[in-house]
């Protein structure tokens, strides 16, 4: 409510016409109730700028848009279609794709495998067999049977049911087996498997093997094993704690191999290339493709 | 907003727009400048304003030029160009107004726009805040100082022409 203390603000907002209807009513009639304060009224009310209506903007028309349709009437192009590119086969461009031919893959590939025999074949054989037979004195390997053999569990070789009935026979001898897949290998295993009967440390016991049919051998003998000692499987029970699991098989340098491809072109050239080399028979080996893998006497 | 639309509005707003900032940059050249810049603004913006806010759009961006402007040219000379603005002023302002204009040059820029946009316009309180950027009750506050000012220039007997 206006008063003597508050007039001017109200002074103020009726010369900015910021009051209602009923406000500027009050204010008029506070002006008619204090004539003193009509001249300060007067002059605050006075105190608008109006407009000057002769200042106009000149040449609006720079100000206008022109309308699109217009623009596109003057300014519209359209292309000739007669002309055209001379020469856009030189602008053409093909991912180059990398084709080799049939006769090109067996050829590396047969180099390949070549190569892979050479290296195989002219690997020095001394070293080998001294590498083996310094492991083999260390390492023994006992087979056993069930699933607690260490074959079975730590070589990864399945043990058939006549592994199984072997080993329920108690007779396994198994000694520097190397190679399977072969008479002539199964003959040398016999022939250690001789060698181990007259071993002092035979148990009274066990049993030797006198006739381990070919396909187990195979079988036992998917790899390459090495054992320095004739192994003796004496008298099993089914949970005989005498069966030594040697772990540090694990740990041996000598890993098995896996069958490969290539493993069965290599052994053929091998055999071909070995029957030159001449036998001792004093001296007893193993021979592994071309590797001669002397026996401990 | 359409170029006609748009069109429309140069009709409309253009000579409000022209005043108000020749009001305070008093060269017309400059006044011109800045409202061609508004309304290119504008139309660069054709897309985001509405017939509705176009005038306060205008008012703004043109009011933002002219700050711009004041400050590039800080160094303001009372040249020629000011003195035929001032012809301009004197030959519709005799007398009561003459005096008025005086007292409204005396002003700082945004009390001057302050007082043209609520008298010339006839903005409210809040519409001149969002011109200027403030608020309300700061449009309140520095109008009604700017009035008071206004009305102490003209009461001095040595200010009367």
């Amino acid at each position: 409510m206006i008063n003597i203390t508050n007039y001017e603000t109200f002074f103020l907002l009726y010369a900015d016409n910021e009051l209602t209807a009923d406000e500027r009513e009050n204010v008029l009639f506070f002006v008619n109730e204090n004539p003193e304060l009509r001249d300060e009224f007067e002059s605050l009310a006075s105190l608008k700028i109006l407009p000057e209506e002769n200042i106009i903007f000149k040449n609006k028309q720079i100000l206008y848009a022109e309308s699109e349709e217009d623009l596109e009437a003057c300014y519209s192009f359209k292309p000739n279609l007669n002309i055209q590119y001379p020469h856009k086969e030189e602008l053409y461009r093909y991912e180059k794709s990398i084709k080799i031919g049939w006769v090109k893959f067996f050829m590396a590939a047969a180099s390949i495998i070549l190569i892979a025999g050479l290296f195989w074949m002219l690997t020095p054989i001394n070293d080998q067999s001294k590498k083996i037979k310094t492991i083999a004195n260390k390492q023994e390997i006992s087979i056993t049977k069930g699933s607690s053999g260490l074959l079975k569990k730590e070589k990864s070789v399945n043990l058939s049911d006549e592994i199984k009935s072997i080993a329920d026979k108690k007779i396994a001898i198994v000694h520097n087996i190397v190679k399977p897949k072969n008479n002539k290998i199964v003959e040398k295993k016999m022939d250690y498997a001789e060698a181990v009967v007259s071993s002092p440390k035979r148990p009274e016991n066990s049993f030797e093997i006198q006739n381990i049919p070919t396909e187990v051998v195979d079988q036992i003998m998917v790899d390459p094993i090495v054992v320095a000692e004739p192994i003796f499987v004496s008298n099993l029970e089914s949970n005989d704690t005498r069966i030594r699991q040697d772990n540090s098989l694990v740990n041996t340098n000598i890993s098995p191999t896996r069958k490969t491809p290539f493993r069965g072109i290599i052994r053929k050239i091998s055999r071909i290339i070995g029957k030159d080399r001449p036998e001792s028979d004093q001296v007893k080996f193993i021979q592994v493709a071309n590797f001669q893998l002397a026996i401990a006497q | 907003m359409t170029d006609k639309e748009f069109n429309i509005c140069v009709d409309a707003y253009a000579d409000p727009v022209y005043r108000f900032i020749l009001k305070n940059l008093k060269q017309e050249e400059d006044a011109r400048d800045v409202v061609q810049s508004a309304f290119e603004k504008m139309w660069l913006n054709r897309e985001k304003v509405i017939n509705e806010t176009a005038k306060s759009f205008l008012f703004t961006v043109a009011y933002n030029l002219m700050i711009d402007h004041i400050r590039k040219n800080k160094r303001v000379q009372l040249n020629e160009s000011f003195d035929e603005g001032m012809k301009i002023m004197d030959e519709v302002s005799p007398g009561f107004k003459r005096e008025l204009e005086h007292a409204l040059d005396r002003l700082t820029t945004l009390q001057k726009s302050l007082i043209l946009l609520k008298d010339y316009e006839g903005y409210s309180y809040d519409e001149i805040g969002k011109i200027t950027g403030l608020n309300g009750s700061q449009v309140k506050v520095y109008l009604h100082r700017a009035r008071l000012q206004l009305k102490t220039y003209i009461g001095k007997p040595e200010n009367i022409i």
